[in-house]
């Protein structure tokens, strides 16, 4: 084996391969390409079996003859012109790449026309003359015959629809983050995606993903020095089981961006059930120079001088849309909401007379209260009228029937409560008795390694050979501690990690103690406890769910009642 | 000719009533048609045509279909443009006395059709009546599927020449003797009037004079004839034919408004427009286009209104989506009045009505209160959604119509027809127990009802109250007292059942009767709505802008489109502007090549001038739009030589009728005038039409002229209001581009050589023409001169060309002995030409 120097078409195909590697890399360097010729309406169209012949055609400002023949060249663009241009890049191109790698593996055809020429051009490659053409303002690119003369890259593409829906998710994230742009992407003359192009966000997001998901979308706008984060997230009663619809595009470039998606999903916390992912629309426009584009080929990946203030920065984006949004409705499967009763139109559920029945009982509508006269309204007005299961309340709301589960609500209740207290920095409460617990190594470690915070925690301790000694523990834990609560509460506080924040562990840490500390499900409660419990609820910040995600409250409203029992 | 039998003494008395109708004469289970008719029916139904007392030499052809494919044939026949009148057994056969009485009981005309399957969903059916009186055209028109019923009145034959051809009736009613020229209807000329009974129909601000109201008259009687009820007719509107933009015969056929050229449905306008999706909403989109207004506000409240849809993306779709779940109101309100509407179509009403709150609300902030007019009609509704049954069959008699909880009475005896099944089986198992015939049956059948059926081995066991009814191969079947009361018991709880179930079902019927008012006003509502959505989505998928119309007399457009052509066109479309008013641009002559899209451009103009008018956004960046009056059009070569006319003498009648109904308010395309005679006749014929509509104030009309004479662009020097536009075209090294681009200024060249090769002409003939043209003087030669003509001249001379062109430099030895050899060989072909010549 000898080493020699390259033929010239096979340096093009290797530098081809890194940009042009599927179909969806084509579609997406033609596009930039569109956007940054200023189009305000860009179609992609799809024609043909195997692989398709691919076709986008833009409105946008096109290009003269000579500077037809000069795109399809290497090295060529018109976005940058010196190496200073390239610490802040503003446009979507930059290298000078696309069409010549895309020229190097396909047969092109490129037809274009300025505003203020009469004629076209059109260049076709192989071939590489320019002849003169009918064409509108704009440019219109056709691939054909991709990777015909690479037989391996042909080779490893995938199926024909996985290679659409590749396509399809490239151009749902452009179009996302450009909303001020019409874009129609089509299969065969099949319409697969068309999005309006008025420059509203929530139009392009119901054009994508319906418009029931449309209605259900928070704006986002948060800005901090010039940096700015834009765009919608879902409301919390909408979630999906998988992150797939979750765009982020950095000055309008979509980009893969887990920091980001990690921040807004936090923001949720306890709002959202466990394993279940809110959906985000988000574009963050930031001074070029402080974003390093030119890291990934296909410049779907980006550094920031500073990552963890961008985290900051979508954090408490997030958190301050979710915050006000005073609408927090019960999750899903409540729907509308009719008309409300009379008040005096109450119906009970169950006589109010019976025996306290015994613990442990599974039978159902078992009654608990003995008197019927107390039934005093909560704050908001409800009426508690009845147990179920020794886990339900059940509540005449006025307009309809609420089913609380007492165990979460008390969960949350308490959950709030501690977490006020902690945030108030409540002082340490000293055992009478120190408490031992044996620790496992790697507790131990963590313990002492991180005692100061722990002891701003409110728990105290010194170090013995096997574990600690407890001596302070925060007021809220009140009751008696066991060693088992010790290591959980220890565990939880070492789970999240060693760069997270310790107080974002502690609210894990607490969510577990309210769970432990709180009613346990199947627990009888006077009329009064319950009422106490509810007006508890109501005075939370987020009443709905319990500290884990899991609802609080069910309503059902008088019509779907009515709808139940066939009135309607 | 022999005696005919009394059975067809009385077919030829019903035949003599209905002439001009096929007629379907119901023998036992056939219909039959004879003599003629049979002929007739077994050449377009491809049935066997026989003769009845076919042994005899004088048979009566004959030629039947069975009683229960009825509707099938029918709707052949209909469609086919038969009229077909039925005559029924009115009488049960087992009890007549000699012969069976028969009567008409229906009359099928291809306008008067009522029944879903003859019907096309989304176009109107009319029925249309034509009366000439005083000099005056009466025209009436109705669609009994629909209700619609409307009159007006014009002035002139070409007025209702045209507004005929827009509206494509099924069938037009005319008074004895009088043709109105079109072919394609069927012409139903009516026998008599009662002119006292119409004024029950006429509105009490009837405007219409004498043939107005003569057209009405023929309309009603003609229904009567018919057998179908005026009565169920939507209140007669009166339509003042002249607010709306008169579209001249040739335009709506030109301009491809509603079918292409050849009557299909794409491309045309409508296919492009129509993405309704009601029948409705159809049939009023149909409409809209061949009915644009000519008021400035209303035409502004439409556009406001597909605006509004335009800009909320989401209230949009909402509408879309609710809007899928519309059945045909107009056409199931029809059925309910002829008592002929089935349980689908009352679930079909109910589930349509039921969506009309949520539709109310969605579009509730739509621009002038579109959709506040929306009845719900709630108590119907909700008497629907409890009543009908969810899965009703498509008969009427077959049980299934009435939900159960509705009628405790219906509840009842279902519970016994079908409680008397389940006695059926335990008595079937008592009788087993009781005789220990395990293999007992019981059966039905429509001969003996219920029976007991026993096989052959076990008939020792068969006790002796049963009764033996029929005896088969391997067993025998009995009956008893008690099956057989039982089985009265259930055959008539089964009978009354379903008679009462038809009478419940047949009040709710009634009951829906009388809403049909507001649930007709309903059907507009919607079908305008569904028009709205569809102008809305069109302009958001074509990037139309909203135009601008006013009273200025101007069109103004920039970067226009032609509509259809932008969509089902295979190249890119160029846009090109226009701009034509009334103090210099009033005339536009168009020259340049064909091919190079002079007839596109106008045809574009024209179209973004009519879409402005309908109320719809138009294809282009931005668009001013001067309220007309009418558009016209005289484009393309329309042989009549059937007529009897050559294509000239076409061509200068209809511009006669241009020249004679344009205003200074109207839009005159003209393409090629004078193309049809001799260059120097047709070249003044052209000069002076544009004189003519230039210099006459009556007729100062916006007008696009298209010609290949370019000795006409002198005109714009002499005449003030005359511009010249050409179509662009790129010449680069022998290679011709067309740009379809339109510039100022005149083109005198037509390239129409160029247009010979691209059409496949052979290169020498093409070269040969192109020596002509450039030679001065481009006299034909004399006879004894032609064979002097120098064809090896020019190959010759294409030879010496591509020897100058070869590049030398560069290349291999090789290569250039290649070249070599190749000229060598080309040199020896021109040798072999030449020599032949000589």
């Amino acid at each position: 084996m000898r080493i020699n120097v390259l033929a010239p078409e096979t340096i093009e195909k290797i530098a081809a391969g890194e940009v042009v590697q599927r179909p969806g890399s084509v579609i997406k360097e033609l596009i930039d390409n569109a956007i940054d010729a200023g189009a305000s309406a860009i179609t992609v169209e799809l024609k043909g079996d195997d692989i398709p012949q691919l076709t986008v055609r833009d409105n946008g400002g096109g290009m003269s003859a000579d500077e037809l023949l000069l795109s399809v060249q290497r090295h060529t663009t018109s976005k940058i012109h010196t190496d200073e241009d390239l610490n802040a890049i503003a446009t979507l191109g930059f290298r000078g790449e696309a069409l010549a790698s895309i020229a190097a593996v396909s047969k092109l055809s490129i037809a274009t026309r300025r505003e203020q020429d009469s004629q076209g051009s059109l260049l076709e490659m192989p071939g590489g003359h320019v002849t003169t053409t009918a064409a509108p303002v704009g440019t219109k690119v056709t691939v054909s015959d991709l990777f015909y003369n690479t037989p391996a890259r042909r080779k490893f593409l995938r199926a024909r629809s996985t290679e659409i829906a590749a396509i399809t998710e490239t151009v749902q994230h452009l179009a996302l983050a450009w909303p001020g742009i019409r874009f129609r992407l089509s299969n065969n003359n099949r319409t697969v995606l068309a999005t309006p192009g008025n420059g509203r966000l929530i139009d392009a997001i119901a054009a994508i993903a319906g418009t029931d998901s449309a209605r259900d979308m928070l704006e986002i706008h948060w800005s901090q020095g010039n940096a700015v984060v834009s765009g919608c997230i879902s409301h919390p009663r909408l979630h999906r089981s998988n992150r797939s619809w979750q765009y982020i595009s950095v000055n309008r470039r979509p980009v893969q961006l887990r920091l980001a998606a990690a921040a807004v999903e936090k923001a949720y916390h306890t709002l959202l059930p466990r394993d279940r992912h809110p959906l985000m629309f988000l574009n963050l426009d930031i001074d070029p120079e402080l974003v390093d584009v030119n890291v990934h080929p296909a410049k779907t990946e980006v550094k920031f001088s500073d990552s963890n203030a961008i985290y900051r920065l979508f954090l408490q984006a997030a958190q301050q849309a979710l915050a006000s949004d005073s609408s927090h409705q019960p999750p899903d499967w409540v729907e509308e909401e009719g008309e409300p009763l009379e008040a005096d139109e109450t119906i009970p559920f169950f006589p109010p007379l019976g025996p306290r029945s015994p613990q442990g009982g599974m039978r159902p509508s078992q009654i608990s209260f003995t008197d019927a006269r107390e039934q005093d309204t909560t704050s908001q007005g409800w009426k508690v009228v009845g147990q179920v299961l020794s886990t339900y309340l059940v509540v005449d709301s006025g307009d309809g029937m609420v089913l609380v589960d007492q165990h979460a609500a008390q969960e949350r209740v308490m959950y709030e409560k501690y977490t006020d207290m902690l945030e108030q920095g409540q002082r340490p409460s000293q055992l009478v008795l120190p408490l031992e617990v044996e620790l496992p190594a790697h507790l131990l470690q963590f313990a002492r390694g991180q005692q100061a915070q722990l002891s701003q925690l409110g728990f105290g301790f010194n170090i013995s050979d096997s574990g600690i000694v407890l001596n302070e523990v925060p007021l809220v834990f009140r009751k008696a501690l066991t060693t088992e609560d010790v290591v959980d509460i220890l565990e939880h506080l070492m789970d999240g990690g060693a760069q997270v924040n310790l107080s974002d562990r502690s609210q894990a840490a607490l969510m577990m103690m309210a769970c432990k500390t709180a009613l346990k499900a199947r627990q009888q409660l006077s009329p009064t406890e319950a009422r106490q419990l509810l007006d508890e609820l109501n005075r939370c910040r987020n009443s709905t769910t319990c500290p884990h995600g899991r609802p609080t409250t069910v309503h059902i409203s008088r019509q779907q009642l009515e709808k139940m029992f066939a009135r309607r | 000719m022999a005696k005919l039998t009394p059975m067809m003494e009385q077919y030829q008395q019903t035949k003599n009533r209905y002439p001009d109708c096929l007629l379907l004469f119901r023998v036992g289970d056939f219909y039959e048609l004879f003599f003629e008719d049979a002929q007739v029916a077994a050449r377009e139904l491809s049935i066997t045509l026989t003769s009845r007392d076919g042994n005899k030499e004088e048979g009566i052809p004959m030629a039947g279909v069975p009683h229960h494919a009825l509707d099938t044939y029918l709707a052949r026949l209909v469609r086919k443009g038969f009229k077909v009148a039925i005559c029924d057994q009115v009488e049960d056969p087992r009890l007549a006395k000699g012969l069976v009485k028969r009567e008409i009981t229906r009359i099928v005309t291809p306008g008067t059709i009522i029944e879903d399957n003859l019907l096309e969903a989304a176009a109107n059916n009319w029925l249309a009546a034509v009366a000439n009186r005083e000099g005056q055209w009466g025209l009436a028109y109705c669609d009994i599927s629909t209700g619609q019923f409307h009159c007006s009145q014009l002035s002139s034959a070409e007025r209702l020449e045209a507004t005929l051809l827009a509206l494509n009736p099924g069938e037009i009613v005319v008074e004895k003797g009088v043709s109105i020229g079109r072919d394609t209807a069927i012409l139903s000329p009516v026998t008599s009037t009662n002119m006292s009974e119409v004024d029950q129909f006429l509105p009490e601000d009837f405007p219409g004079h004498a043939a107005a109201r003569q057209a009405v008259a023929m309309l009603v009687a003609y229904l009567q004839e018919k057998q179908q009820h005026p009565r169920q007719l939507s209140p007669l509107e009166w339509q003042n034919l002249d607010t709306f933009l008169y579209l001249d015969t040739v335009t709506q056929r030109n301009l491809e408004l509603l079918s292409a050229l050849d009557g299909s449905r794409s491309p045309s306008l409508l296919a492009v427009l129509d993405s309704t999706r009601t029948a409705m909403g159809g049939r009023r989109m149909k409409n809209l286009i061949v009915t644009p207004l000519t008021d400035i506000s209303a035409i502004n409240r439409r556009l406001d209104a597909v605006e509004y849809l335009l800009d909320n993306y989401i209230t949009r779709k909402q509408a879309e989506e609710l809007l899928k779940g519309f059945y045909d109101l107009e056409r199931i309100v029809t059925r309910i009045g002829y008592q002929t509407a089935n349980g689908r179509d009352m679930l079909a009403l109910g589930a349509s009505l039921g969506r009309i709150p949520q539709l109310k609300e969605v579009l509730a902030d739509m621009p002038n209160h579109v959709a506040e007019g929306l009845d719900g009609c709630e108590e119907l509704c909700s008497t629907i959604q409890q009543a009908i049954h969810p899965n009703p069959p498509v008969g009427l008699r077959e049980g299934n119509l009435i939900r159960p909880g509705w009628s405790g009475q219906l509840d009842e005896l279902r519970d016994l027809a079908s409680g008397g099944s389940a006695w059926i089986r335990s008595y079937e198992e008592d009788l087993r127990k009781k005789h220990g015939i395990k293999s007992l049956k019981v059966g039905f059948n429509k001969v003996f009802g219920y029976y007991i059926e026993v096989t052959k081995s076990n008939l020792d066991l068969v006790p002796d109250y049963f009764v033996r009814k029929q005896t088969l191969v391997n067993c025998e079947r009995f009956i008893t007292p008690e099956l057989k009361e039982w089985e009265d018991k259930i055959l008539s709880a089964n009978e009354r059942m379903l008679a009462l179930e038809y009478q419940l079902f047949s009040d709710i019927r009634e009951q829906a009767a009388g809403w049909s008012r507001a649930i007709q006003a309903n059907a507009r509502i919607i079908a305008m709505l569904d028009c709205f959505l569809a102008l809305a989505q069109v302009a958001e998928e074509h990037n139309y802008c909203r135009p601008v119309v006013t009273e200025s007399g101007k069109l103004d457009i920039k970067n226009g489109r032609h509509p259809v052509v932008e969509v089902y066109g295979q190249d890119e479309f160029v846009p090109n502007d226009c701009l034509l008013d009334r103090e210099n641009r009033q005339i536009l002559i168009i020259t340049g090549p064909n091919m190079a899209g002079k007839s596109t451009y106008m045809r574009q103009v024209a179209l973004i001038a009519l879409m402005a008018h309908i109320g719809s956004f138009v294809p282009a960046d931005s668009a001013a739009v001067g309220v007309l009056d009418g558009i016209y059009t005289r484009i393309g070569a329309s042989d009549e030589l059937a007529a009897g006319r050559s294509t000239f003498m076409v061509e200068m009648s209809e511009l006669a009728g241009i020249l004679a109904n344009a205003t200074r308010n109207s839009l005159i395309l003209l393409d090629e005038i004078g193309r049809g005679t001799g260059t120097d006749d047709g070249i003044s014929i052209a000069r002076a039409t544009i004189e003519y509509i230039h210099s006459h104030k009556d007729l100062a009309a916006k007008t696009l002229f298209a010609t290949h004479y370019h000795q006409l662009i002198g005109l714009a020097e002499t005449l003030e209001r005359v511009a010249n536009v050409s179509v662009l075209v790129s010449e680069r090294g022998g290679e011709v581009t067309f740009l379809h681009k339109i510039a100022q200024g005149g083109s005198d060249r037509s390239y129409g050589i160029h247009v010979a090769r691209l059409a496949g002409l052979p290169d020498l003939l093409v070269k040969e023409a192109q020596r002509y043209l450039e030679e001065e003087n481009n006299t034909l030669p004399a006879a004894s001169q032609v064979r002097d003509s120098q064809p090896r001249y020019s190959e010759l001379k294409d030879l010496l060309e591509e020897l100058a062109r070869q590049d030398i430099d560069g290349i291999s030895p090789r290569q250039a002995w290649q070249v070599l050899a190749r000229f060598q060989a080309r040199a020896e072909q021109v040798r072999e030409v030449l020599d032949h010549e000589d």
